[in-house]
């Protein structure tokens, strides 16, 4: 695995944390509602912003 | 045109897969791990979870009867479906074809076709509920069967002319796209279902279990809604997706599988998808409810309680599902057109597709439409599996069709619809609900098949 595709999954892996981190903090009254979503929010762009470019890339289904 | 033409325009139309699947084209398990978990976490999903609770499903009912129903659905697809996709190896087109000969299967890829232009308008029409909401469009309620205003129409004709343009101009990056989603699609489902707790004022599990048996899934139906129990919870999980493995259309699938052990792969789409998203989404609409939150459209919930987040959610996993589906419409469509090319019929199923999703009756009573689906294609189901298992060990000619050179098996046309018509009179005179129609369908479908099969073999034989 190069460098580049190792660091593209950190900052992925790390949206996926965005997305559902936030929602037990809310659960646990650590954050506010307004926090949660704003946080999810970031998470969306995370994800997508670094995951379009390492799954499903160059392989085929069938 | 004759049948001669058609039937070897739709062989030049299916020739790819003409052949059963060669050593070197199996595929791994990995690839089926990834399909099921991609596939089986859509838009629809946000829908069945509220719809349970809608329908006053206990519990006990939801976590015991959804964990038996999805059970039941692998090991169909593990014991029944999969051991002959991969001894037999052809699609469904071509391996029905053998035993029904190609009108048959021309008149079921038709249904089949139309079947799946009412999924994808169900897709459409939930990535629409997430689509209004900027333009407080008046969103489709618990019991609308009808479209409810002209924003929601117009809002439900740009989504279906958006997704069917883009599945115009290339299923394939849609389809890489979906994959990108899925496992953000699922932990949002699981992020608004455990905010949701939160803001049901519960500190510990005790406290959850209690508000979940009194506030969640209360056994109390809302109104006008129908009370559902243990049993419909069991019937309808093991039967969402009833095409796909007892009725055998996933033989096109697991043709490439590798082992006939491959079909417990559809365990990780069954409980990601139908178990924890279904519990997920009952979460985000009882909370919503306990909130005073009124709304029965999966955008405005999702939107309420994780944001724009949930919202997009929403948009993708409706988008992205509907997706596949056209597309399988299209491919099923093309049989009553083999000369158009691949985007006429694409925009034909798009148009369908849309027309459909206006209906808010899809969403709202999907449940029902889905138990039909099923239903519709379940028969061929016992007929493939009657063919392959029993019609040789009692005596019987296997691909009868094609052995004998026949259009139209009498025998499987007439278990189709005979037993299609015997689910319609229980259902409307005996009052039979469809959810509970399948597996006796699928069992009579074997028993009617094999008693027509006797006389009608027998019969063309003496008239030959």
């Amino acid at each position: 695995m190069n460098v580049m595709k190792l660091v593209l999954k950190i900052i992925s892996y790390t949206g996926l944390g965005l997305t559902l981190i936030p929602s037990i903090l809310f659960l646990i009254d650590k954050i506010e509602l307004s926090q949660l979503k704003l946080y999810m929010l970031i998470g969306v762009f995370v994800w997508f912003g670094s995951a379009v470019f390492w799954i499903g890339k160059g392989r085929s289904k069938k | 045109m004759k049948t001669a033409t058609i039937t070897k325009k739709l062989d030049q139309l299916y020739e790819f897969d003409r052949e059963p699947v060669g050593q070197k084209n199996l595929q791994g398990l990995g690839n089926f791990l990834g399909i099921f978990a991609g596939e089986h976490v859509a838009g629809t999903e946000f829908v069945i979870g509220m719809l349970f609770v809608a329908h006053g499903v206990s519990v006990v009912d939801m976590l015991v009867g959804g964990l038996i129903g999805n059970i039941l659905a692998v090991l169909s697809w593990a014991f029944i479906t999969t051991p002959i996709a991969v001894k037999v190896r052809l699609s469904l087109y071509w391996h029905l074809k053998k035993i029904a000969g190609p009108v048959l299967v021309f008149i079921y890829n038709i249904v089949n076709a139309l079947m799946f232009c009412f999924l994808a308008g169900a897709m459409v029409a939930v990535s629409a509920t997430a689509v209004g909401i900027p333009f407080h469009i008046q969103m489709p309620e618990l019991n609308d069967l009808y479209p409810n205003s002209v924003g929601w129409v117009v809002t439900v004709i740009i989504v279906g002319a958006v997704i069917t343009a883009v599945a115009i101009m290339g299923f394939e990056s849609l389809a890489r796209f979906a994959k990108v989603s899925a496992p953000w699609m699922f932990l949002i489902f699981v992020a608004a279902a455990i905010a949701s707790i939160g803001t049901m004022d519960v500190n510990s599990f005790s406290e959850f279990w209690d508000i979940a048996k009194i506030k969640i899934w209360s056994g109390i139906p809302l109104d006008g809604q129908s009370k559902f129990t243990m049993w419909h919870v069991i019937f309808f999980t093991w039967l969402a997706n009833a095409a796909m493995h007892l009725g055998m259309s996933d033989l096109s699938l697991f043709r490439y599988a590798k082992k006939w052990q491959y079909g417990f792969a559809s365990a990780i789409g069954m409980f990601l998808g139908h178990y924890v998203a279904w519990i997920s989404s009952g979460i985000i609409y009882a909370a919503a409810l306990y909130n005073n939150f009124f709304f029965d459209a999966p955008g405005p919930l999702a939107y309420n309680i994780v944001g724009i987040a949930g919202a997009v959610c929403v948009v993708i996993a409706g988008w992205t599902t509907a997706n596949p589906t056209l597309y399988r419409a299209g491919l099923a469509l093309q049989v009553a057109s083999p000369n158009w090319s691949r985007w006429r019929v694409t925009l034909i199923a798009g148009m369908l597709t849309t027309v459909a999703a206006l209906f808010p009756a899809l969403v709202m009573k999907l449940l029902e439409f889905v138990a039909i689906y099923g239903l519709i294609l379940l028969p061929m189901g016992s007929v493939i599996f009657a063919d392959y298992y029993l019609i040789p060990k009692i005596g019987l000619t296997q691909y009868y069709a094609e052995n004998r050179g026949i259009n139209f098996n009498w025998a499987a046309g007439i278990t189709w619809f005979g037993l299609l018509l015997l689910a319609l009179v229980m259902n409307r005179v005996f009052g039979v609900e469809v959810f509970f129609l399948g597996p006796p369908v699928w069992i009579l479908g074997i028993v009617t098949y094999l008693f027509l099969s006797r006389i009608y073999q027998r019969r063309t034989i003496i008239l030959a």
